[in-house]
């Protein structure tokens, strides 16, 4: 009897079980999918969110970008196929390149004498490298007075130009003759050639510690292992310079090469900062950066000029742009590296 | 790097030369400041007196009975006086509206208001593309990075007409708003140092705070940028003083909001009598002022490293 009521109570306790059993796998089964719903629906509304924080953050430089760098250049485009006529813009087709051009190679052409002056300008300040260079790595070893010398080298990057321009005018025009005894030096004569070697040194002063911080900050984060093993090497510092420095901060290197060659026909020097410059006199000084921002910005600066300068403009960038980055894909690939 | 206690410590021939070059650089870079600053403190009839000129040396009394003014130690600070009667740059008060007067103090508050803007906006631009670019994975993610090397290796020749012509038609010309946001375009060498700043810092932080249900503006505002602001601070004052000292964009898109910087190039070309090479150089030393009084507050910012690391790929 009471292994009946054993059994029994047995078949009871699983048949309570069964369903309690059953009753949890419904419940699972039924809440399961609304826990992956809900995980589903918390992922989608975290990459939602995700995804409006980004077109919002984005928003003003991605604008900005198109509206001033595509837009601008879009419109530098169309403006070189066009010329200034009766107030207002025409399709002109080629003129205007034809104009560059025939400036170019014709003997009287203001840009001929640009592109000579622009040439010398360029051989300048990739020669100024290597000394640039020089510079940063005196500083860099702790030479005597170091720390005096790296305030007083920033000082052309922190004062205006404009200021140094001005005294070096008074010590070009008075200080200089004075001390040569010499009235007819006219080394600032806006219509002699000395005008344009004379600005030329005057940059190549103002340039000479171009890039301290950037060297220096390279240099800095050279490996401390490397210059120990030059240490015990016994290297020199010219043999320092050339096997350890250079390799390791190439990369900053090639920025200012690169930057060099691109700013061949961007870069103006100080010659507006001497002289201002007006749109239709060509003189001894002029280099192409220089005209084509006294073409817009110069005296008697009109919308007329627009078209050549914009024409110019492409044409030179087409020019320039292979050869800032072939000049890169070769020092990156035959350039020396820390290995 | 060891900082070297001894004053001279011994240097081989290279160092040795190198050395003096630069000593010579940095001499010559004092005695034109020098030169400025001494001849800005002499009457026109000294520096440049006819008979017996005085370009090198200390201001003098007097030459021949001609008394020069000087007072303290011959010093003849006049010539800061006059130049703030002589400085003011005349500009256009509008169209059909007449022309008026820019003082000094008007040209210094428009510098800092255009170094101030100019500077903010343009980091902003690149901070915030900077973070995206290195904190989150998005389709456009590699698109905005690859643009921002190749506008950096391309340049653009002769786009200063157009950008005229874009500010003009959007109305935006002459007003620092638009030179503003016409510079602050995001590419450029310090996209890749907040690049590779916001690289550096864990994300451990972020989801951390995305726990504690922090959103995405809040992550950046209160815990990432805190954590690069210094590298930030450095770009701006960086970027102010270049923006300080720039004559030329605002000479081109500002003309009747003129800078210190473009007041001092207009004054070059003062051709009023009264105006003098000293008056000149006052100016000049004048100018300079302001942003050594910035150099020497924030002077290790500045000197410290801002790391680039060059472009590469």
């Amino acid at each position: 009897m009471k292994n009946k009521e054993n059994r029994q109570f047995s078949l009871l306790n699983k048949l309570k079980w069964g369903l309690y059993s059953a009753r949890v796998k419904l419940y699972n089964l039924l809440h399961k999918k609304k826990q992956e719903e809900k995980i589903m629906n918390a992922k989608n509304s975290a990459r939602i969110t995700q995804g409006i924080f980004i077109f919002f953050f984005a928003l003003f430089p991605v604008v900005q970008f198109l509206v001033f760098y595509v837009g601008v250049n879009i419109n530098s485009i169309l403006l070189a196929f066009q010329k200034y006529e009766n107030g207002k813009f025409i399709l002109s087709g080629f003129e205007n390149f034809g104009e560059v051009i025939l400036d170019i190679f014709s003997t009287s052409g203001e840009l001929r004498l640009a592109i000579k002056n622009s040439t010398i300008q360029f051989l300048l300040s990739v020669i100024s490298i290597p000394l640039h260079i020089m510079v940063a790595y005196t500083v860099f070893k702790n030479v005597p007075f170091s720390g005096f010398f790296k305030i007083i080298l920033f000082m052309p990057n922190m004062i205006s130009s404009m200021v140094f321009v001005i005294c070096g005018t008074e010590i070009i025009n008075e200080a200089i003759p004075i001390l040569l005894n010499n009235n007819s030096l006219w080394l600032l004569n806006p219509k002699a050639v000395s005008s344009f070697w004379t600005v030329l040194i005057f940059g190549f002063w103002m340039n000479f510690a171009s890039g301290l911080i950037i060297y220096l900050s390279a240099m800095a984060s050279i490996s401390i292992d490397i210059m120990e093993y030059g240490k015990l090497e016994k290297l020199t510092s010219i043999k320092e310079l050339w096997y350890v420095v250079v390799p390791s901060i190439f990369p900053t290197v090639i920025t200012y090469i690169v930057v060099a060659f691109a700013g061949f026909f961007i870069n103006q020097g100080f010659f507006f900062s001497f002289f201002g410059g007006n749109a239709y006199t060509t003189s001894p000084y002029d280099t192409l950066g220089y005209i084509f921002f006294v073409k817009i910005a110069g005296d008697d600066a009109s919308q007329a000029l627009y078209p050549y300068a914009a024409a110019g403009g492409l044409l030179f960038t087409i020019i320039i742009t292979p050869i800032t980055i072939g000049v890169k894909a070769l020092l990156e690939k035959y350039g020396p590296s820390e290995e | 790097m060891k900082k070297n206690r001894k004053l001279f410590r011994k240097m081989d021939i290279f160092e040795t030369i190198v050395f003096l070059v630069v000593l010579i650089y940095v001499v010559s870079i004092l005695f034109v400041l020098c030169f400025g600053f001494i001849n800005s403190l002499k009457n026109h009839n000294d520096y440049l007196h006819l008979r017996y000129p005085n370009v090198f040396g200390w201001p003098r009394a007097e030459v021949n009975g001609q008394k020069f003014g000087g007072s303290f130690l011959n010093l003849y600070f006049n010539n800061y006086i006059e130049m703030f009667n002589t400085f003011p740059v005349e500009v256009s008060k509008g169209v059909g509206l007449g022309r008026r007067y820019v003082t000094v103090m008007e040209m210094m508050w428009n510098s800092l208001v255009y170094a101030v803007s100019m500077s903010l906006i343009h980091i902003l631009s690149q901070v915030m593309m900077a973070y995206l670019c290195s904190k989150y994975d998005f389709k456009l993610n590699k698109v905005f990075y690859t643009t921002a090397i190749i506008v950096m290796m391309i340049p653009i020749v002769g786009s200063l007409a157009s950008e005229v012509q874009i500010i003009n038609a959007l109305n935006l010309n002459d007003t620092i708003i638009g030179v503003c946001l016409l510079r602050a375009k995001y590419t450029g060498i310090y996209f890749l140092v907040f690049y590779a700043t916001f690289k550096n810092l864990s994300w451990t932080y972020a989801e951390a705070a995305q726990i504690d249900g922090a959103g995405h503006l809040q992550i950046f505002v209160q815990i990432m940028f805190p954590m690069v602001m210094s590298s930030v601070f450095a770009v701006f004052i960086l970027n102010f003083i270049t923006n300080w000292n720039d004559y030329l964009t605002p000479m081109v898109f500002i003309p009747n909001k003129p800078t210190i910087a473009y007041g001092l190039y207009s004054y070059q070309y003062n051709s009023n009598e009264s105006v003098f090479a000293p008056h000149k150089l006052a100016g000049a030393m004048f100018t300079c002022i302001p942003v050594i009084i910035l150099f020497m507050i924030f002077r290790n910012k500045i000197m410290g490293n801002v790391t680039m690391g060059g472009i590469k790929g």
